[in-house]
């Protein structure tokens, strides 16, 4: 029994150890290690993206049918989206063509500028006494995820720039994206919902798409 | 107004009050007018107009009127409204437009798309690139028009003489209009795991689809169902490109299909069919049947087997006989085990022995010498012709079956009807093999028995010393025939020469008894040495002497030994009185035949007609006295052997 409860101990032990060391095995200054890594990074920020592209669909779906603009109304974008600004390649070939540093720095942007939009959106949408409880929540989700992608993505740009993945060109960019997004957040309070809705899910869109062709074009060794 | 001309309307003039006259000529090109293009009808329309606001109401209805007639009789009209099918991007680089054009009016109608693009101006309308790519009532848009994350607003006009309408505008972000291929190269490959088989099923992407750059990323679904099956069995893949099937039915051909989606898109159509048999198999569930069945034969096996062991001796008797031995009709072997002779004998049903009257059909008459060869006694042994016939017996172990009461090894009787040579041969042993020969030819009933002793040291016997002729017979009564004509034989061959011997010549049988001892010299003949001669007639013969070779020395008796004395026609028997220093038997001379020559003088015994003929017993009747100074036997006196064994 005694030699039971030990080994029992020693498992739990170890366990625990799984648990709280989840990271790779691997230590600092392993360059293999370094690279799977990135990998890991950008598997989760993919899978982030994904999720979030779906909420904002959800959500997209729902509004048009609360709200039911006339058909040809809707496509009449009365307002353009605030992110309009950003240039972002709007093909395969541009985006290719684009480079790593820029790719990763207009999802940074995109992410950035969508930060306040959301949160106002939430709040718009919470004491909108039309709207369901499932889409507040679904609103408020969003809100919260734009702001875990976008800390992934800045993570995942560092741990990029250590590696000399990419060059370290992308720091002087975050001061102008905070007076961009600020600009653009003013614009954006004069949207109606389902305008936002349909901005945020096509840059949602943008932006996984860019994720994906980052990665394949950094580590394709997984799911390309 | 107008008067019903020949098919023509003229005015009537008189009713024609405040409008214009409408000349032929007028009329003529008014309806001209409709046939020409819109815009002619149009102006048309609008010069009737100002008519009307010269001629009023009356004169609407009469253009109205006209503009019917002309639409009844030609059948033209503008064409109807086309509808936007759906526009399909199957790479995210390209995309196309459908339509579905309305009634064209009865005149040949152009079909045109044009569309805006989202952050353009609103006038910058574009018209579609290329009708043609994407088949009929299409437009296709290659990579150079196309941009994604950008709203098209599209729509189709459709235009004849007549008019033109223009459809509804659809708006189109190519993003989300993806609808892939079909995959490709879908393969099914039958696999066996832990003896179950299951189906992998793998296949390519649409080759247009760039999902290696991470462009695309498209999810799978694959169906399959047995061939005569009626509904599909769907899975989500995913978005790997192979897949194991696990439920299938042995000896089924199924079929597989494969199809796929973008993360928000349309699903493509089904791929081609692959069509896969799977082979019938041993399922692990007939396994366990046939280990079910292998330990219950191994059970079966068992109880038969323990069944058998117990049972062992009576399957063995009832398959195997055993095969009885040779047993004499009321022979008892444990009587003679214990050695009652009398009780075996009885048993036997030996009434007399030795038997004494009803031994005529008995064999032997008398003995016949045959010295046709020999000058003197032959004291071979004669191995060459009766060996042949006379079994030698020195090897068997002398065992109750098969053999007479009187059990012999060394004495074989040998009857045979077909010679009547007889002839008599004692031989000494020269090579330690005393061996007496003596042939006895019957005349009556043919029987010739011959005798040979073999003086060979035997387990039973001990006769290392002896040899004895014996009678092996099979019956009592033939024994004690033997015995009569040994004794006959020795009474004639006895010390005393007694040649009398022609006259015991009878019918009846006689005992031979002849005890030769390889080196012992019980038989004592006179002094006098005669060959053997050789006798044409029946002659008796005695012993003289018995030399140092151990031969026996014969001579005839001669005719003055004629008068036998008339004792010895009967049959005679003699007791041995004992033995004389193992080597000399004394004889019991019979109590009222003679009793000068018996030195055992007080032994005068009567024979007892039915001496036992068993050694034990032979032992009994021994008289105690084995003194005996002289080497002289009775005259009718026989030896019978088995009494001898005693002794020994």
């Amino acid at each position: 029994m005694r030699q039971v409860s030990v080994l029992f101990l020693v498992l739990v032990c170890l366990d625990l150890e799984y648990r709280i060391t989840s990271a790779p095995i691997c230590a600092h200054g392993d360059a293999g290690c370094h690279l799977l890594s990135v990998s890991d990074l950008f598997d989760r920020v993919i899978q982030h993206s994904n999720r979030m592209h779906s909420l904002s669909s959800d959500l997209h779906s729902e509004f048009e049918k609360y709200f039911l603009p006339v058909r040809n109304q809707i496509g009449r974008a009365t307002h353009k989206c605030h992110t309009s600004r950003i240039l972002t390649p709007n093909g395969k070939e541009n985006a290719q063509r684009t480079d790593r540093e820029e790719l990763t720095q207009v999802i940074l942007r995109l992410l950035v500028s969508w930060m306040d939009p959301l949160l106002q959106f939430h709040q718009s949408v919470a004491h909108n006494e039309e709207l369901s409880n499932f889409s507040s929540n679904k609103a408020l989700e969003l809100s919260d995820m734009v702001h875990e992608l976008k800390s992934g993505v800045e993570k995942m740009a560092e741990k990029m720039q250590l590696l000399g993945i990419i060059s370290n060109s992308l720091n002087g960019l975050f001061p102008a994206e905070a007076s961009l997004s600020s600009s653009a957040s003013n614009e954006a309070r004069h949207m109606r919902d389902y305008e936002l809705l349909r901005c945020f899910r096509r840059d949602s869109d943008k932006v996984q798409n860019y994720l994906k062709i980052l990665k394949c074009r950094i580590v394709p060794e997984h799911g390309c | 107004m107008w008067k019903k001309g020949k098919h023509t309307w003229k005015p009537n003039p008189q009713h024609m009050g405040g409008c214009r006259w409408f000349t032929k000529d007028s009329l003529v090109s008014f309806s001209k007018a409709f046939s020409s293009k819109p815009s002619v009808l149009e102006k048309s329309l609008k010069r009737a107009e100002r008519m009307k606001e010269a001629c009023g109401a009356k004169c609407v209805l009469f253009l109205l009127f006209v503009q019917t007639w002309l639409v009844e009789n030609t059948g033209h009209t503008s064409p109807g409204k086309p509808v936007l099918l759906r526009c399909r991007s199957p790479e995210k680089e390209t995309f196309a437009c459908w339509w579905q054009p309305g009634s064209d009016g009865g005149l040949s109608t152009n079909y045109s798309l044009y569309y805006t693009m989202e952050g353009s101006r609103e006038d910058a309308v574009h018209e579609c690139p290329d009708y043609k790519t994407a088949g009929l009532n299409s437009c296709y848009f290659n990579k150079t028009y196309t941009s994604l994350w950008i709203t098209y607003t599209i729509s189709v006009v459709a235009q004849n003489a007549l008019g033109s309408k223009s459809s509804d505008p659809m708006f189109v972000d190519v993003a989300y209009i993806v609808q892939p291929h079909k995959p490709e190269n879908i393969s099914a490959e039958l696999r066996t795991q832990d003896q179950k088989p299951y189906l992998m099923v793998k296949w390519d992407p649409p080759h247009k689809a760039d999902t290696k750059s991470g462009w695309i990323t498209l999810q799978y679904e694959i169906r399959l169902k047995p061939e005569k099956g009626a509904e599909w069995e769907s899975h989500y893949a995913g978005q790997q490109k192979q897949f194991n099937v696990f439920s299938l039915h042995p000896g089924e051909v199924y079929l597989v299909q494969v199809r796929c989606k973008p993360d928000h898109g349309f699903w493509s159509e089904w791929s081609s069919t692959t069509y896969t048999e799977i082979p019938d198999y041993f399922r692990p569930r007939d396994t366990s049947v046939w280990i079910l069945i292998a330990v219950l034969s191994v059970c079966i096996f068992l109880i038969l087997a323990w069944t058998v062991a117990i049972k062992c001796n009576s399957i063995k008797s009832y398959l195997l006989p055993p095969v009885p031995g040779p047993k004499i009709i009321g022979f008892d072997t444990q009587l003679l085990k214990s050695g009652k002779s009398e009780d075996l004998l009885n048993a036997l049903g030996c009434q007399g022995f030795p038997p004494t009257s009803d031994c005529e059909d008995l064999l032997v008459e008398f003995l016949e010498v045959d010295d046709s060869d020999e000058q003197k006694l032959v004291m071979n042994e004669g191995e060459d012709d009766l060996e042949g016939r006379v079994k030698s017996s020195g090897n068997k172990v002398d065992n109750d079956s098969g053999r007479g009461s009187c059990d012999s090894h060394t004495l074989l009787l040998e009857v045979s009807n077909s010679s009547r040579k007889t002839y008599a041969q004692v031989g000494g042993n020269s090579n330690n093999k005393g061996s007496v020969k003596l042939s006895r030819k019957s005349s009556t009933n043919g029987k010739l028995l011959s005798f040979e002793a073999t003086g060979e040291k035997t387990n039973t016997w001990p006769t290392a010393n002896s040899s004895f002729l014996l009678a092996r017979q099979s019956s009592c009564d033939n024994i004690s025939k033997i015995h009569r004509e040994a004794s006959s034989l020795g009474n004639k061959a006895d010390m005393h020469g007694n040649t009398s011997s022609a006259q015991s010549k009878s019918k009846e049988c006689r005992e031979l008894h002849s005890t030769v001892s390889g080196d012992q010299k019980t038989w004592f003949a006179d002094e006098k040495h005669a060959p053997l001669l050789p006798f044409k007639s029946v002659e008796y013969v005695e012993v003289e002497k018995l030399n140092q070779q151990s031969m026996l020395i014969l001579k005839p008796k001669t005719e003055g030994h004629k008068s036998v004395p008339p004792e010895f026609i009967g049959q005679e028997y003699t007791k041995v009185s004992g033995v004389v220093s193992d080597r000399v038997l004394l004889l019991l001379r019979d109590t009222g035949a003679q009793g000068s020559s018996d030195t055992q003088e007080g032994k005068n015994q009567a024979v007892p007609p039915s001496l036992q003929c068993q050694v034990g017993k032979m032992v009994g009747t021994f008289p105690a006295s084995p003194a005996l100074d002289g080497m002289q036997l009775a005259a009718s006196g026989y030896v019978d052997t088995a009494a001898l064994l005693q002794s020994f």
